[in-house]
């Protein structure tokens, strides 16, 4: 049977392998019977290349020639904060590729991120294959649900140079919970805590009659166990310094075994209340003299170090209720997924958080990968009764005039789903208009991440918002983007399926924006925005004219000016809506603008 | 979404049926079973051959929607015909179902005496007994689902029926039909159990890595459909106000004042979509059973809008009367004169309007410069003609 499907959890610090076996979910363990295999490539003195735990016993002494945590750099682009702070952490060099993307050089072999991470992953295969003694080819593998489209598009590319064929990819926390639920006959609401090495991820899933319904998912790609470790580190670094005025860091050797020393520290910790750091000959003075670490690091000053850490996971998870409009009571169960979640002040604050005790059943570090081989035999297997429904983690949409973001699909969508809007010329006689997809959440259309990019021409030679043009989005089942502008009049069509990034860094996005505002679409507006907009309007003028009288009456009473302070806001934001033509902003600025009008209007009169 | 719904008032065509002057008669080798309900015979008992369309939804009293719901049901499954069609052919709706006995046949209710006699409902013989569940099929199939059927694809023949017999729901049916489940007793429980039910039939998903032909994008379609009712009943909020909406279909208006407000509602939804002639059509009938000085000035700007300035003027001047003591009042009719280039009226008008005592700064600044861009007008003109 050559068409099994596996799973595969592509983790920062470890990758984990599994499939479903006789309706079972099994972990395949590594020749070295472990579960789990560390997430590192290296290149030998003889060019040889090493992979997993050889690569990681030889990590210390070819530590500019060993790559771990390449899944903090997949996707990116070079001149991102990501790729910034692993240049100035990381002991391997990291150059600019052709693409602005990111390379690592080792040896001096220049190597992309996808192929670095193929090698992980083909070596999950070939372990797969010696353990069930046939090929394997299909495979699902996981992401952290706060991946962009880019770094899921990298990942694919991954799969594809390891010779796998990768028929999905799905978020972790969704795949923890499918491990937890599968061939349970349950019903209820869950959080999905996940913590792993370099990224933080939480989801709300709703199980029942074995669907999975992903209800809202958050997330941080900016925090996870490593940066528990640069606490670790920084403070090392920080008392070393002070006693002997050398930057620990400055040494890639020194910094390789801080990093080491400093993991090790902190696994200890979750069991042990006190642990001995020792790290002899750490650097040499130049006076043949060798300086020492050697100090003790207590779980409590651990807590210490990265309780702004463990409070951030807390504030995502609030976020998270809150785009599924849930409280917290309503959750049944929470799962822990990812390494760090071992940590006893992070279950400690998960527990208070969530009013419960998490749920201890699954295994943080081989849940992933089983849910991973679940949905692959859903897809694939049609006694399987399994369906995940999956959501898009970003607002996907497109840029207006005034560089704004106009989203046509709201994050937390179901998909597959399709969306589409009518808009228009900008200026008289523009014939063709320019379509930039845009992934995001914020207003400003360079602030969001760039997809694709195409243009539609010959359009009629008519006045500005005349012509009207038709941009619909789709979404597929597997997550694929693929974007149709048309002109309404002359049915022209044009339409891009995004695959690839451009791989554009966020300066040059912004020269784009500014270059092309001969293309420039607006949205049309409706009547019922007219409307608003004029009833905005007159709310504001009122609001203007009011002003220098109330900032008079009311000049120095604290409360008067947090009130002025206030209505600016106000008044700006109804601003900003009516010009990225926001509908239901703007509705909501109205109530705002009528309760500040009347307000003001109160204070006028009375001092009259 | 679901374009009829949101205009009271039936329309003048009705999906799947045509005209809603079209009368429909029962088909006679139709025999009630498998979910049939009490409404839908209800409804079939109407389709008499004597009754259009049109009367028959006023008259179940089932509300606009629901009604056509219905009706497109029972020409969906083949238990009523058009005019000058013969047989058409039936669909069985419900296979799992044992086909339930007819009905205990209620007293039929008046059908009218005229009733032409051949058009008139015979009464149904017993059920025939199936003698084994045939194949479904799809009733007055298109030439584009006919070639979907016969399509060489590895999906079983009954799924493409359930999927194309969906697809001609979305659209038309409720949402609590496209969800499958009675309004009455769907709970938010029901409502997701109902989602997660047809999430397995529908989502691509559940067809992965096989070729679909044009099923490929009406599974999305449909999914998308599922997904969008759900988001709506799914949510309090949003179920209430589609409840709300549909009622508002529904209910007929009790007294004369809700009535012309239900009319004022339709004439600003008509004029929001540009179409003014049916909006001063609806404004007329709501003027006419209750005279209120804020449905007149909406009328009044909706002819300014389609030229209709004597209508228009008419209006102004009435709603001016009415609210003697407010000037922005005034300000329409001056609007209206300003539009007619009446400027020695709207000029007299907007005096007028200044003399009354304005609560409002606003106003009194616009009036204000409507005063003085009217003068600036008038001497333009008398500086042309002198």
């Amino acid at each position: 049977m050559a068409d099994k499907v596996i799973g595969i959890d592509l983790g920062t610090t470890n990758s984990c392998v599994a499939i479903v076996e006789d309706g079972t979910p099994v972990v395949i363990p590594n020749r070295g019977g472990y579960k789990t295999t560390p997430s590192m490539v290296a290149m030998a003195e003889n060019g040889k290349r090493l992979v997993g735990h050889i690569a990681k016993r030889q990590a210390i002494t070819n530590a500019e020639n060993t790559v771990y945590a390449a899944k903090r750099l997949i996707g990116r682009k070079w001149g991102s904060a990501a790729v910034r702070s692993s240049i100035e952490t990381m002991p391997y060099r990291i150059v600019e590729g052709p693409h602005h993307d990111v390379r690592i050089m080792l040896r001096d072999q220049v190597f992309s991120i996808p192929e670095l991470s193929a090698y992980i992953l083909q070596e999950m295969k070939i372990l797969t294959e010696e353990y069930l003694g046939e090929e394997v080819e299909k495979v699902v593998i996981t992401v952290p649900a706060y991946f962009n489209d880019g770094q899921r598009q990298a990942t694919k590319d991954a799969g594809l140079v390891a010779g796998l064929d990768v028929i999905r990819i799905i978020n972790e926390p969704t795949a923890a919970a499918l491990a937890y639920g599968f061939g349970r006959n349950i019903e209820r609401k869950v959080a999905v805590f996940d913590l792993g090495g370099g990224t933080f991820d939480v989801s709300i899933l709703e199980i029942g009659n074995s669907v999975f319904e992903v209800i809202a998912t958050a997330g941080d790609t900016f925090l996870g166990g490593e940066d528990f470790d640069r606490r670790i580190i920084d403070w090392l670094v920080f008392d070393f310094q002070k006693e002997h005025n050398i930057d620990l860091r400055k040494d890639k050797m020194a910094l390789q075994r801080l990093k080491d020393v400093a993991e090790k520290a902190k696994c200890e910790l979750s069991s042990v209340k006190e642990t001995e750091i020792n790290l002899p000959f750490i650097i040499s003075t130049g006076r043949n003299e060798a300086l020492h670490v050697q100090t003790k690091l207590t779980r409590e000053k651990l807590e210490e170090l990265c309780d702004d850490l463990v409070e951030r996971t807390l504030g995502i998870c609030t976020q998270a209720l809150q785009d599924a409009e849930l409280d917290k009571s309503e959750l049944e169960d929470v799962i822990l997924v990812g390494g760090m979640t071992r940590m006893p002040r992070v279950q400690q604050a998960v527990a208070s958080f969530f009013g419960f005790e998490p749920c201890k059943g699954v295994h943080p570090d081989e849940v992933v990968a089983l849910g991973a081989a679940i949905q692959g035999t859903a897809l694939t297997d049609s006694t399987c009764d399994v369906l995940l429904l999956d959501v898009t983690p970003h607002s996907l949409g497109i840029m207006i005039v005034g560089g704004y973001f106009h989203k046509l699909i709201e994050q937390n969508t179901t998909v597959p789903t399709s969306e589409s809007h009518t808009f228009t010329t900008v200026k008289d006689f523009q014939t063709s208009v320019k379509i930039l997809v845009l992934q995001g959440e914020s207003d400003r259309a360079e602030e969001n991440e760039l997809l694709g990019e195409f243009i539609l021409t010959g359009l009629r030679r008519a006045a500005k918002g005349e012509v009207e043009v038709d941009v619909a989005f789709a979404i597929s089942a597997d997550g694929i983007v693929s974007v149709t502008a048309k002109d309404l009049e002359t049915g022209l069509e044009q339409s891009i399926t995004v695959t690839a990034t451009s791989g554009l860094t966020d300066d040059e996005l912004r020269d784009m924006i500014d270059a092309n505002q001969d293309h420039m679409v607006d949205v049309r507006s409706t009547k019922e925005f007219d409307k608003a907009e004029h009833e905005a309007q007159t709310l504001l003028r009122d609001i203007e004219k009011m002003f220098p009288d109330v900032e008079q009456i009311i000049s120095g009473s604290d409360f008067g000016q947090d009130a002025v302070t206030k209505a600016r806001t106000v008044c700006d934001k109804a601003r900003t809506a009516i010009e990225s033509k926001n509908l239901p902003q703007l509705l909501e600025c109205i109530e705002a603008l009528g309760r500040t009008s009347n307000m003001f209007r109160g204070v006028v009169s009375k001092t009259r | 979404m679901w374009p009829e719904m949101q205009v009271s008032g039936i329309p003048n065509t009705i999906p799947k049926l045509g005209d809603a002057q079209l009368k429909p008669r029962q088909n006679p080798d139709f025999v009630p079973a498998g979910d049939f309900g009490t409404e839908d015979y209800y409804v079939w008992s109407r389709c008499d051959g004597t009754v259009s369309l049109h009367d028959i939804i006023l008259m179940v009293g089932f509300g606009t929607d629901r009604s056509i719901a219905i009706l497109s049901k029972l020409r969906h499954i083949g238990a009523v015909l058009m005019p000058g069609e013969d047989r058409a052919p039936i669909v069985q709706v419900n296979f799992e179902a044992a086909p339930k006995p007819k009905p205990a046949p209620k007293p039929k209710p008046a059908v009218q005496a005229a009733a032409k006699p051949q058009a008139a409902p015979k009464p149904q013989a017993a059920p025939k007994p199936e003698a084994a569940p045939k194949p479904a099929a799809l009733a007055s199939p298109s030439q584009e689902e006919r070639d979907a059927l016969d399509l060489d694809l590895p999906m079983p023949h009954d799924e493409r029926v359930r999927i194309l017999e969906y697809r001609r729901k979305v659209g038309n049916a409720s949402l609590f039909q496209l969800l499958e489940i009675e309004a009455e007793e769907a709970d938010v429980r029901s409502i997701k159990r109902a989602y997660y039910r047809l999430s397995k039939e529908f989502h691509p998903d559940r067809h992965y890595g096989k070729q679909l032909g044009p099923f490929a994008d009406w599974l999305a379609e449909v999914f998308k459909a599922v997904t969008d009712a759900f988001n709506v009943l799914g949510d309090n909020k949003k179920r209430a106000r589609y409840e709300a909406d549909l009622r508002g279909d529904v209910g007929k208006p009790q007294t004369k004042e809700e009535h012309a407000h239900a009319l004022f509602l339709n004439a600003c939804d008509a004029e929001l979509h540009g179409e003014s002639e049916q909006a001063l059509k609806l404004f007329a009938a709501s003027i006419r059973m209750d005279e209120q000085a804020r449905v007149l000035r909406r009328a009044a700007m909706c002819a300014v809008q389609a030229r209709e300035l004597s209508v228009a003027e008419d209006y102004a001047k009435k709603a001016a009367h009415l609210c003697a003591k407010d000037a922005s009042y005034l300000r329409t009719l001056a609007d209206v004169y300003r539009a007619g280039r009446r400027l020695g009226e709207a000029h007299e008008v907007l005096l007028r309007a200044l003399k009354l005592d304005t609560e409002s700064d606003v106003l009194f600044t616009e009036l204000k410069a409507d005063l003085a861009s009217v003068k600036a007008s008038i001497e333009e003109l008398e500086a042309l003609d002198g």
